[in-house]
C-alpha cells in the first residue's frame, strides 16, 4: 500500500535469501547458530515495535516487560505446574507459548489505555516505567525465583524434535517468516490504514471514522503479543530466565534494533535485530562498553540514518500504477464508466438531517458558540459567515465531536450525537474538511483518499491478520471508491504524488476529494477558498454546486463573499458566538446588524 | 508616487505567502514619516500577510521589494529592523506570558541598551498608566487590553519610526477599542508612523490618513481615508457586492 510497505515487501525476499545463506554456512559452527537463533528471537519483538515507533508513531521503552511475561509464563507452566497425562507434551508447549502470548497482548492492552493519556516523553516515561515494574515484580516474586529467575526449563519438544541446535535456528526463522506475514498482512489491510493515519494526524483520522484510541490500544496489543510470543521461545530455548535478562537493557536493546534496521514494516527489525543478536554474542567482552557504544550508535542513526539502516537501500520506485495515459478510445470510455460509478459513490447513501438546539461552548471566560440554535433542511447549501473569531470553526468542531458544546445538543440524523467520538459521527455520513487542509503528508493522493472511504470498510483486526476476504474486498473497494472520487473531481493524474508535494490548490482539492471518499450525507467545509487564485475559486464553486445537486448536504464556512452569496441557498451569520441573521443571501447582505458586524461603525462601541 | 515628501517605507509589487500558498499578488504601497495608514479588507484578503512580510516574521517575500528609510529590506535580518526603527506588534501580541510587566518592557529595548533605558521604561509607563500599576504582575494575568498596552509600550521601547500595527483591537470590549485607538491617534500625533491593519473599517477610517483595501492578495481600492469611507465598494468588498458575472 504505502510507499514503505511496498518498499518492505520488496526487501523480505532479499532477507530471506540472507537468513537461509546464514543458517546453511553456520551450520557446523554452534556459536554462529546460536547466535542466528537469538537474533530470530529478537526480531519478533523488535517487528512488534517497529510496527509501534514507525507506522503508529508510539514509543515503547518497556517492549521487555511483555518479553520477561512470555518467559515467565512458559517457564512457570513447564517446572511449577504438573500437566495431566492426557497432554503431550508438544501440546503443552504449544498451550503455554498461546497462553504466555496471551497474558502480554492483555498487558499491552492495558499500557494501551495508559499510553492514552501521554505523548512524547511521557509516554516514553511512562513505559519505561511500565518495564521496570514488571522486572520488579519477577524480582520479588517468590514463587518466580526472585532474582535467580526460573531455570531447568526443558526443551520444547515438538514431536521426535527437541527444540535445540540446529533445530531450534530453523524453528526460530520459521517463526519469524510468520509473524511477518501476519504482521504484512495487518499493515496492508484496514488496521494498517488506520496506524498509518494516527501516525500522520490524529484528528484529521479521527474525523475520518478511524477510532484512534482504539487503533493505539491494538497497536500496544500487538507489539505486547510479539514481544510476549519471543520470550516464550527465548526461555524454552535457553532453559531459564531471571528478571535482569528481561529488564531495562533488553529494553533499550529492542528499541536499537528497531531503530538501527528502520522503524515501520518488518524488514528493518529484522535486519536491526540480526546485527544486534550477532554483535552480542561476539561482543560479550566488551560488556561495560556496551551501553555507551549503542547509546552513540542509537543517536547516529537517528541523526544520520533516520529511516535506518533499510531506508538506504535503494528500492527502484514501482511504476505508477492506474495511472490513465492520455489518448485513445478505450481511454474516453473508462473515464466515462468510472465517472459514472463516481456518481453513484458519491452521491450520499445516508442523508441525515443535522438540527443543533441552544449550543453553547465557553472557552474560560470567552463565550465562543452562545445558544446557537438551526436545523438543516437536506440537499441545500449553507453557509456559515462571521468576522474573525465569531466562534464558526469552534461550531463545526463540536458538530463533528472534536470538541464537546457546555450547553444545547445536537443531532444528526435524528441520533443524539451531543457526547460522541468524531469517529462514530463520521460512521453516520458527516464528512469535513479543515481550515488548513490536513492531509497526510507522507501518503499519496491516492492513499489519503483510500483513507476517506476507511468508514466504508468492514474489516476487522482478525480479518486483515489473517487476510481474510472481508479484509481483501474492502480494501479492494476502498481503492476503487477513491479512484472513482478522484476521477469525479478530475484529480486522478496526481494519485502517485505525495500528499506533501502538493501545491495549495491542489492540496484543498485533494482533502475535498477525501472528505467525499466516504460518501458523506452532510460535508462540513471549513474556508475552502482560502489561498485560492480565481480559476481555483471557479472550479471550487461548481464541485460544490454538483455535489449539492447531488443530494449532499453542504454547511460551508468561508470568508469569500462571492463566493458565498453566490452558490449559497441560506446564509447564517455569526459575531461573538452569537447567531445575528440567518436567511437568502440578498437579504442578510443587507442587513445593518451583519453590515456594521463586518465593516465596524465609525463609533467605538459595536 | 511619494510626491515631494519621501517615503518611509515603501512596497513595490510584493508577492509574498508560506510555502505553497502565495498570498499577496502584486502589492504596491507606501508610508510617509509619520503618516497613519491603514490597511483594510475582508478576512483572508492578506493584510497580516503583508505585515508579515515586511517585517520577515514568517512570510516568505517570493518578489518585489520592501524600501524602508531608503534601506532594501531584502538583506536586512528580522532582528536588525527594530535597530532601524521599524517595530512589528503581531496579532494575538505574542508577549512573554510568564514574565513581569517590567521585563516584557525592557525586553523591548533588548537590542539597545544604553544610557537611556529607564528614561524609555519612565516614558512608556506615563503613557500607559495602567501599566505602571501592573509593573511586577506576569503578563498572562492581564486583561486583553492591558495585554495589547504591553504589546505597544514594549514594541515602543525601540523608539520605532514606523510601527506596523495588526489588528490591536481584536477581541476587546468597545472601550478598550476607543482607549486604544486613542493612544493610536497619540502615536501619530508625536510623529510615529503607523501602518495599521484592522477589521473594524469605519473607525479605522476616522482615524487614518490614507488607506489600501487589499482584496484576495491584490490592492483593490485606495485613497484617502475620507473618500474611502464613503465609497459604496468598500461594502462590496468586506459583504460580497452584486456578483460580476
Amino acid at each position: 500500500m504505502s510507499r514503505r510497505l511496498h518498499d518492505d515487501a520488496r526487501l523480505l525476499p532479499a532477507v530471506a535469501a540472507a537468513v537461509l545463506l546464514f543458517g546453511l554456512l553456520a551450520h557446523g559452527n554452534a556459536t554462529l547458530l546460536q547466535a542466528g537463533t537469538y537474533a530470530a528471537i529478537y526480531a519478533v519483538a523488535a517487528i512488534g515495535l517497529s510496527i509501534l515507533l514507525g507506522n503508529v508513531a508510539q514509543i515503547s521503552i518497556g517492549q521487555a516487560g511483555f518479553f520477561g511475561i512470555g518467559a515467565y509464563t512458559l517457564g512457570y507452566l513447564a517446572t511449577a505446574v504438573t500437566w495431566p497425562q492426557a497432554i503431550p507434551p508438544w501440546l503443552q508447549f504449544v498451550l503455554s507459548t498461546a497462553l504466555g502470548t496471551a497474558l502480554a497482548a492483555l498487558l499491552g492492552l492495558v499500557l494501551g489505555f495508559i499510553a492514552l493519556r501521554f505523548r512524547g516523553h511521557y509516554l516514553a516515561m511512562a513505559t519505561l516505567a511500565f518495564g521496570l515494574i514488571v522486572t520488579g515484580v519477577f524480582h520479588e516474586s517468590k514463587a518466580l525465583g526472585g532474582a535467580g529467575g526460573i531455570g531447568d526449563v526443558p526443551f520444547a519438544q515438538l514431536g521426535p524434535l527437541a527444540i535445540s541446535g540446529v533445530a531450534a535456528f530453523w524453528y526460530a526463522w520459521a517463526m519469524v517468516a510468520l509473524v511477518a506475514l501476519l504482521s504484512t498482512n495487518l499493515l496492508n489491510g484496514r488496521t494498517g490504514r488506520a496506524f498509518e493515519a494516527v501516525r500522520n494526524d490524529e484528528l484529521a483520522a479521527e474525523v475520518l471514522g478511524v477510532a484512534t484510541r482504539r487503533t493505539k490500544i491494538a497497536a500496544f496489543a500487538y507489539a505486547g503479543a510479539l514481544a510476549g510470543f519471543a520470550g516464550t521461545f527465548y526461555v524454552s530455548y535457553l532453559g531459564l530466565v531471571d528478571p535482569s535478562a528481561v529488564g531495562i537493557s533488553l529494553s533499550i536493546d529492542l528499541l536499537l534494533m528497531a531503530v538501527l534496521g528502520g522503524a515501520g514494516g518488518v524488514s528493518g527489525a529484522i535486519v536491526g535485530a540480526t546485527i544486534i543478536g550477532i554483535s552480542n554474542i561476539y561482543g560479550h567482552n566488551l560488556e561495560n562498553w556496551r551501553p555507551v557504544i549503542y547509546g552513540v550508535l542509537v543517536i547516529a542513526v537517528v541523526i544520520f540514518f533516520p529511516r535506518g539502516l533499510v531506508g538506504l537501500v535503494r528500492v527502484p520506485a514501482r511504476k505508477a500504477t492506474g495511472t490513465p495515459t492520455p489518448g485513445g478510445e478505450r481511454q474516453a470510455r473508462d473515464v466515462a464508466r468510472i465517472s459514472a460509478r463516481a456518481e453513484r459513490t458519491t452521491a450520499a447513501t445516508t442523508v441525515p438531517r443535522l438540527v443543533v438546539e441552544n449550543a453553547t461552548k465557553r472557552f474560560g471566560g470567552l463565550v465562543a458558540v452562545d445558544d446557537v440554535s438551526f436545523a438543516l433542511d437536506n440537499g441545500t447549501l449553507t453557509a456559515l459567515i462571521g468576522p474573525n473569531g465569531a466562534g464558526k470553526t469552534t461550531l463545526f468542531n463540536a458538530i463533528c465531536g472534536v470538541g464537546r458544546v457546555d450547553a444545547g445538543r445536537i443531532a444528526v440524523g435524528g441520533a443524539d450525537v451531543t457526547s460522541w467520538q468524531p469517529h462514530r459521527i463520521a460512521a453516520l455520513g458527516v464528512g469535513r474538511s479543515f481550515q488548513n487542509a490536513r492531509l497526510f503528508a507522507d501518503m499519496t493522493v491516492l492513499e489519503n483518499v483510500v483513507l476517506g472511504a476507511y468508514v466504508t470498510e468492514n474489516a476487522t483486526f482478525v480479518d486483515d491478520l489473517l487476510r481474510l476476504r472481508r479484509s481483501r474486498t474492502s480494501g479492494r473497494e476502498a481503492v476503487e471508491r477513491a479512484r472513482a472520487t478522484l476521477a469525479d473531481l478530475r484529480l486522478e493524474h496526481l494519485s502517485d504524488v505525495a500528499a506533501r508535494d502538493l501545491a495549495f490548490g491542489d492540496r484543498r482539492r485533494v482533502e475535498l476529494a477525501r472528505a467525499l471518499a466516504s460518501a458523506p450525507g452532510l460535508l462540513l467545509v471549513d474556508e475552502p477558498a482560502a489561498g485560492l487564485n480565481a480559476s481555483e475559486r471557479a472550479r471550487l464553486r461548481d464541485d460544490l454546486r454538483r455535489l449539492r445537486e447531488r443530494g449532499v448536504t453542504l454547511l460551508l464556512i468561508e470568508h469569500d463573499m462571492r463566493l458565498v452569496m453566490d452558490i449559497s441557498d441560506r446564509v447564517m451569520v455569526l459575531r461573538f458566538g452569537k447567531k445575528i441573521a440567518d436567511g437568502p443571501p440578498a437579504l442578510v447582505r443587507n442587513d445593518p446588524e451583519v453590515i456594521s458586524a463586518y465593516l465596524g461603525t465609525t463609533e467605538a462601541s459595536a | 508616487m511619494s510626491g515631494e515628501r519621501s517615503a518611509l517605507l515603501e512596497v513595490r509589487d510584493l508577492y509574498a505567502g508560506y510555502g505553497n500558498l502565495e498570498v499577496l499578488r502584486g502589492v504596491s504601497l507606501h508610508v510617509g514619516a509619520g503618516e497613519l495608514v491603514a490597511v483594510l479588507g475582508p478576512n483572508g484578503a492578506g493584510k497580516s500577510t503583508l505585515l508579515r512580510a515586511i517585517s520577515r516574521f514568517d512570510a516568505t517575500v517570493n518578489a518585489g521589494a520592501v524600501t524602508f528609510a531608503g534601506r532594501d529590506l531584502a538583506s536586512a535580518k528580522p532582528e536588525a529592523l527594530i535597530g532601524l526603527g521599524l517595530a512589528h506588534v503581531p496579532e494575538g501580541r505574542r508577549l512573554f506570558t510568564e514574565m513581569s510587566v517590567d521585563d516584557n518592557l525592557r525586553l523591548g529595548a533588548y537590542t539597545n541598551r544604553d544610557a537611556t533605558l529607564e528614561v524609555r521604561v519612565a516614558e512608556s509607563y506615563a503613557r500607559f498608566p495602567a501599566l505602571a500599576e501592573r509593573k511586577t504582575a506576569s503578563a498572562y494575568s492581564l486583561s486583553g487590553g492591558e495585554q495589547q498596552m504591553l504589546a505597544l509600550a514594549r514594541a515602543l521601547m525601540g523608539r520605532p519610526k514606523l510601527l506596523l500595527l495588526d489588528e490591536p483591537s481584536t477581541g476587546l470590549a468597545p472601550q478598550v477599542v476607543a482607549t486604544i485607538f486613542a493612544i493610536v491617534a497619540e502615536l501619530r500625533a508625536t510623529g510615529t508612523a503607523i501602518l495599521l491593519v484592522e477589521q473594524n473599517a469605519y473607525l479605522t477610517l476616522k482615524h487614518a490618513d490614507r488607506a489600501y483595501v487589499l482584496e484576495s492578495g491584490r490592492i483593490a481600492l485606495e485613497g484617502s481615508a475620507a473618500d474611502l469611507a464613503r465609497d459604496p465598494r468598500v461594502q462590496a468588498i468586506y459583504l460580497g457586492g452584486a456578483t460580476d458575472e
